[in-house]
């Protein structure tokens, strides 16, 4: 009995150094050129290529998951945000955007980098109202 | 060897043999598997250690080798994982073949196309 879980465990981390580097050579490149290329559109959304992201959260590893999103995903939308707020902003709109976000990307809010990247367009949006109070 | 020992080799063994080697599908696990728990009471280790090595596992290789990824229409798991409590670390030389396979095929894959996180996403489950 003994033995065979010795094995198991043996096997369990051979095995999933390999997982890992199949899905870091074969999954990622292609799941991050994904979302390289999603275009960000307030004005007109398609969300389709995100399902295609969304289900590989059960194979990835979480902190190569995360990553990608912080990576590839979260530099465009808050640029995206940036832009909004500099040209004629409703914040309104703008507000009911961003918690629409937070809708579609649910499943990642639990992770501290992904809460960090929605606190940093928070941030932005403060300093918009600020900036027009002053 | 045993007068025991000696008989299941000499007359057991050949017919079992005949039918792996013969008959059996490696793709249809169970039959194997039941007829290796039921014996195995009776079975000498060294009988056991050669169904596995001469028999079953040569089958299973040259099983894995003829699998195509793409045209399979039965998923690799399905009749290799059975093994993993019998065989456990006998089974990763396939293992090697099998990532080889996957990563050529997914060298063609598209992120559109969810199959692959299907074929993938078993060989996680069974380890975790």
């Amino acid at each position: 009995m003994n033995t065979t879980r010795k094995c198991k465990t043996f096997l369990q981390m051979f095995y999933e150094r390999d997982m890992e580097t199949l899905l870091l050579r074969s999954i990622t490149p292609k799941l991050a050129m994904v979302l390289r290329l999603f275009e960000i559109n307030p004005a007109d959304q398609k969300l389709e290529p995100l399902n295609w992201v969304f289900p590989w959260a059960k194979l990835l590893p979480t902190d190569l998951y995360v990553s990608l999103w912080v990576d590839e995903f979260f530099p465009k939308w808050l640029e995206t945000l940036y832009l909004w707020l500099t040209h004629s902003p409703d914040l309104s709109e703008i507000m009911r955007w961003y918690n629409g976000w937070k809708g579609i990307l649910e499943h990642l809010l639990r992770f501290p980098e992904i809460e960090d990247q929605f606190r940093r367009g928070l941030d932005m949006m403060n300093q918009l109202i600020a900036g027009d109070d002053s | 060897m045993t007068p025991y020992e000696n008989m299941m080799y000499s007359t057991w063994l050949p017919k079992v043999r005949s039918s792996i080697n013969n008959d059996w599908d490696p793709k249809h696990p169970e039959a194997v598997i039941l007829l290796l728990e039921s014996w195995s009471p009776l079975l000498p280790q060294f009988i056991v250690d050669n169904i596995e090595e001469q028999l079953i596992l040569p089958k299973l290789q040259r099983a894995v080798e003829a699998w195509d990824p793409r045209t399979d229409r039965t998923p690799i798991h399905q009749w290799l994982h059975p093994w993993l409590p019998i065989l456990a670390e006998q089974l990763q030389p396939l293992y090697v073949i099998i990532r080889h396979k996957l990563a050529t095929v997914l060298e063609l894959w598209q992120a559109a196309d969810g199959s692959a996180l299907g074929i993938l996403l078993p060989w996680k489950e069974v380890f975790t």
